[in-house]
């Protein structure tokens, strides 16, 4: 064993020694793969699983909750007569209220949870931890984690403008949490306070948002029927866990989208890596030639190229690991706008050993497949070759021999099949995308082989001797012609399918902002971004008084919008002032008419919801249907199916005064103000801003801007994937200048015949650009073709699954550009071949002595 | 045509206990229009560094090199390019054909890359083709043609641009003696119908007997061989 073990280490490192680049390239190409997967897996896990440490922080033990449907809360006077209830070990009530802290050197939108000594029971690391910071400063005012106060440059004792309602209050910080006490939690926007001291900012006094409750052992389900029973018709009564679930539902999309591109990462990896092995395959035929003539048992060669791939696997995946984890910290650090928004999620990075498990075993596959794929083929030349001399065949090389016709056969079969059962079963998307990946992979030898023909005839007609050399160069070297032409396929595949969906989302996000921000000039409302959603309530009376006293004002409408958890999902509710004409944003508008819907809209009782959620209910227009809302269930009637205006969990279109009703307030989330014809908007504003009543935290905007805030958040979704596209164009870059570099130096010789028989270098850089830009060029054409097909399906899939009005565009200028980018490359590859072979002396033109 | 005057050429030594090795020592011959001159001698005699002197492939620590008069060391990059390209024919024992063209591609190729039209360089690829008796096997990729049958092709290559200065590297190395001889009937034959002058490089006596000047090499310098003048007269 350790004989055999000692035999295969010496091979290994004569590999390395005799082709140290081919390694490294392989072992490059599957830690690029392995870095993607890994990094893609990271950025999606940590967007759950900081929200889920947010959670369980907070909550400890506690397993149920009561939740309010709306940001006012409830009566904390439930939290006395819960803690009474059978079953219950301890409460905790917890008013939640999102701020904006502003400090002397920044500002940072958090969520504050105003708690009592209630919490500490309930052992949650977080809550304990913030405990204990404002018991030792003997205050108790605010406290935040170190890395906050950090952001806005304030330590304990500094006084923190805290934006909150639409108001600026001014708290002192109390005390920071060390990073050390909470770990990767103190990333968390998250700051704490005592409960009556959240509830006087807010304005909410004895309301509180949220009852944490944990049940003695064995009676939780009792317990929730009991709760639901008592509780149940004007509170959410559900596991600490449901948010979670709600945010999953949220980032769903970009969850499945991220598989999809995790094992695309990984194929590409796969083919950077057999890219690489196939530099030296002519050498490594060579050696297991020479093996099998000596007499090497059959079985060591067997083991010595899984030994190879083996050692591959390993130092690819460990190099992956490194590289992703970078690759992670800086291109997927930030959470996307449109997540944020709705949901306190820390920018924490979240490394399950799940995550590594998985690349770790995406890398072996990687490279075991990438590494044996060629083996299996030397060894097969290598018995064709010599037969004579080998006398016999690897039975599993014939067994595995297909001609390029059947894999062809095969690859367009799983294209069409993979094509055809997304656009008839959208749900499938994500597994059709990468069977169409696959399929185009397995049919590439052919259209290689084709495509060289085609290159052939018309260099036979062309008096450019760089042109004819550079299609012989290629058909001289099959593997790597199709190498070349498989990475282009599938980084620019990737880089369109990927750009044009994004592309398409943010055109969605757009045009929605655009009409649901057309009936104003301009748009008042608390906080930045981070409000992009409106649904912070703040007293708007005393600020509509004054504004529509203006002379520059027409009118001041208050809008009145909040998020409101149905089963599964969190929706977006838009309460639309009556008087707005186009009370549905006529993009959002999926089915119904729009004359109709408005005007049912504006006289009450009627509603307008997403078509993925009238479709789970089974609901038509006219139907009445239920919503859960904080005067208890409300029935109402469907006037229209709309789209999700950019939320993808879905929304709901109502009257504003019906959800005024419905979310019992005297607060509005946004003011919509519309100017006199002919006045200025940026003068208008300037003027708006000034008669906000003082200590006021709004923000005036004119339609343009908040067009730009809510198109930016609301067309983040699958943008971190575009960071992700320009990683895997790098490493396709490297790796076509790799090849092109070893493919100079293994046709050195013949390269120096050239030169000594008159090849200019002029000629010998057009010779490299034809070799590499052919079919780099052509296989990006194919990719862009199948990209542009995978950005229809991706769009469909995003439509259906999601109800955005999402529609296709093709993504024709990104496929140019991807096609000027590999043209780009051919360019570079032959200005690097020209340094390459400078530095030549040509061989002589008589063989050596 | 081709003339070299005490020229020198000396390789660094690998290390500082070995001596620097004197490849080419004041060598001085001329070749003549349509004279078959073979260079004979042992491995490590020189003779191959004598070849790169003569296709400018090496300059000469001292000494010229002269091609119809012009010092090679005096060219520009441009004119050593037409040099190589126009006035030069080479023939190897490994005949060098490019695998992945067919034989009339590999004899068109010097012509397309001296730019001639591609139409011009087909007529003539046939032509020279047609006169080493292999037009036949001219949409033939070097692996289906035998090896005698790649050297004729390789000979075409040599010609087809009509050079002046044809230099050959054992070229039935690789070749049985009779595939050899024809290959050498050929050589030996057409540079000078052509009026091209033939400098053959061989350690093969009965190789180095076509030529009808044969000059010895060893250690770097020439010696006059008794195989002088025993073919073809010279018309010069």
């Amino acid at each position: 064993m350790i004989g055999r073990l000692r035999t295969l280490l010496r091979f290994y490192r004569r590999h390395l020694r005799v082709q140290p680049l081919r390694e490294l390239m392989a072992i490059a190409g599957v830690a690029a793969g392995v870095a993607l997967l890994f990094a893609v897996q990271v950025s999606h896990h940590s967007i759950t699983g900081s929200y889920e440490e947010i959670v369980h922080g907070v909550a400890g033990r506690a397993t149920l909750e009561l939740a309010s449907r709306g940001p006012e809360g409830f009566d904390e006077s439930v939290a006395e007569e819960a803690e009474h209830m059978t079953g219950v070990r301890a409460t905790a009530p917890i008013l939640a209220q999102p701020i904006v802290a502003v400090g002397p050197s920044g500002r940072r939108a958090l969520t504050l949870v105003g708690a009592t000594e209630q919490i500490t029971p309930l052992g949650g690391k977080l809550s304990l931890q913030f405990q204990r910071a404002g018991e030792v400063s003997r205050i108790g005012l605010l406290v935040l984690t170190e890395p906050t106060a950090h952001a806005i440059g304030a330590r304990p004792g500094t006084v923190i403008a805290v934006l909150v309602g639409g108001r600026t209050a001014h708290l002192t910080l109390d005390a920071t949490v060390p990073s050390d006490k909470i770990g990767a939690v103190a990333e968390s926007p998250i700051a704490a306070a005592p409960l009556p001291i959240v509830q006087s900012l807010a304005q909410l006094p004895g309301q509180v948002t949220r009852l944490l409750i944990e049940p003695l052992p064995g009676r939780e389900a009792a317990l929730r029927r009991a709760l639901t029973d008592r509780f149940g018709a004007r509170l959410n009564v559900r596991s600490v866990n449901a948010e979670a679930r709600l945010l999953g539902n949220a980032a769903g999309p970009e969850k499945q989208v991220t598989l999809l591109f995790s094992v695309i990462a990984l194929v590409a990896g796969l083919i950077l890596a057999y890219n690489a092995l196939l530099l030296a395959s002519d050498e490594r035929r060579r050696f297991i030639a020479k093996l099998i003539e000596i007499g090497t048992p059959e079985s060591t060669i067997v083991a010595s190229l899984i030994f190879d791939a083996f050692v591959l696997g390993l130092a690819g995946s460990a190099l992956g690991l490194i590289a992703g984890d970078v690759v992670s910290l800086v291109a997927f650090r930030a959470v996307p706008g449109y997540i944020a928004a709705a949901f306190t999620l820390g920018s924490q990075r979240v490394v399950g050993p799940g995550t590594v498990l998985i690349a770790l075993a995406g890398g072996m596959v990687a490279a075991f497949a990438a590494a044996l794929l060629p083996a299996l083929a030397i060894l097969r030349a290598s018995a064709t070759a010599e037969p004579e001399a080998v006398g016999r065949t690897l039975s599993l090389t014939r067994k595995l021999r297909l001609s390029d016709g059947v894999v062809l056969a095969c690859g367009a079969v799983l294209v069409c099949v993979s094509v055809a059962v997304s656009a008839l079963e959208p749900a499938t998307t994500v597994v059709a995308l990468v069977g169409l990946a696959v399929g185009l992979v397995l049919c590439l030898p052919m259209v290689a082989r084709y495509l060289l023909k085609l290159a052939r005839a018309a260099s036979s007609h062309s008096s450019d001797a760089s042109a004819r050399l550079s299609v012989a160069a290629l058909r001289g070297s099959p593997t790597r012609s199709v190498a070349l032409l498989a990475t282009g396929t599938i980084a620019a595949f990737l880089m369109v399918l990927i750009g044009g969906a994004v592309a398409d989302v943010q055109r969605a996000a757009r045009t929605g902002a655009t009409d649901l921000l057309s009936s104003a000039s301009l748009w008042i409302k608390p906080g930045g971004p981070e409000n992009v959603y409106t649904t912070e309530p703040f007293a708007y009376v005393e600020t509509q008084r004054r504004l529509e006293r203006l002379g520059v004002v027409s009118s001041v409408l208050p809008w009145r919008d909040s998020f409101l958890d149905l089963t599964g999902r969190r929706v977006w509710v838009l309460g639309v002032p009556p008087q707005i004409p186009a009370q549905i944003a006529p993009s959002q508008l999926v089915e119904g008419s729009l004359s109709t819907a408005d005007r049912d809209l504006r006289e009450g009782g009627w509603a307008a919801i997403s078509q993925t959620i009238a479709r789970e209910d089974h609901l038509h227009l006219g139907e009445r249907f239920t919503i859960p809302t904080p005067t208890g269930s409300t029935n109402l009637r469907l006037a229209a199916t709309i789209a999700n205006y950019g939320w993808l969990s879905g929304a709901i279109v109502m009257n504003g005064e019906d959800h005024a009703r419905l979310w019992p307030s005297a607060t509005a989330t946004q003011l919509s103000v519309a100017l006199k014809s002919g006045v200025s908007i940026e003068q208008s504003k300037g003027v708006v801003e000034r008669v906000l009543p003082g200590g006021s935290a709004l923000t005036v905007q004119t339609a343009d801007e908040r067009r730009s805030e809510v198109s930016a958040v609301l067309g983040s979704t699958l943008s971190r994937l575009s960071a992700t596209t320009i990683v895997v164009l790098v490493v396709s870059v490297f790796s076509v200048i790799a090849l092109m570099v070893a493919a100079i130096r293994q046709r050195k010789a013949r390269i120096d015949s050239l030169i000594e028989r008159g090849l200019s270098f002029g000629q010998f850089a057009r010779l490299i650009f034809y070799e590499s830009g052919l079919v780099l060029v052509s296989g990006c054409l194919i990719g862009v073709i199948a990209g542009l097909v995978g950005q229809d399906l991706i769009d469909g899939w995003l439509h259906q699954t999601t109800g955005a009005s999402v529609h296709f565009a093709p993504a024709w200028q990104l496929g140019l550009r991807t096609l000027a980018i590999a043209a780009g490359i051919a360019v570079l590859s032959s200005m690097i071949a020209v340094t390459q072979i400078a530095g030549f002396k040509p061989r002589s033109v008589v063989s050596a002595e | 045509m081709l003339e070299l005057e005490r020229a020198r050429k000396h390789y660094d030594s690998p290390s500082e206990d070995v001596d620097a090795i004197q490849a080419v020592h004041d060598v001085s011959m001329i070749v003549r229009a349509r004279e078959f001159v073979a260079i004979f001698g042992p491995s490590g005699s020189g003779k191959t560094t004598l070849l790169k002197l003569a296709a400018g492939l090496l300059r000469a620590d001292s000494g010229f090199v002269r091609f119809q008069g012009r010092d090679l060391a005096t060219l520009s990059k441009a004119d050593m390019l037409a040099y190589r390209r126009i006035e030069l024919g080479f023939v190897r024992q490994n005949f060098d054909l490019d695998e992945g063209l067919t034989a009339e591609e590999n004899v068109e190729l010097p012509l397309l890359l001296s730019g001639v039209h591609h139409r011009k360089a087909r007529e003539r690829a046939l032509a020279a083709l047609d006169e080493i008796g292999l037009v036949s096997r001219a949409g033939h990729t070097p692996e289906k043609l035998s090896g005698g049958e790649q050297q004729r092709v390789a000979i075409a290559r040599a010609l087809v641009v009509e050079p002046k200065l044809i230099l050959a590297d054992e070229p039935t190395g690789n070749l049985d003696s009779e595939t050899g001889d024809t290959v050498l009937d050929l050589l030996s034959a057409l540079p000078r119908q052509r009026g091209a002058a033939t400098v053959l490089v061989t350690h093969d006596r009965r190789v180095a007997g076509y030529a009808n000047r044969v000059v010895e090499m060893r250690d770097g310098k020439l010696t006059e061989s008794d195989l002088v003048e025993s073919q073809t007269s010279i018309d010069e």
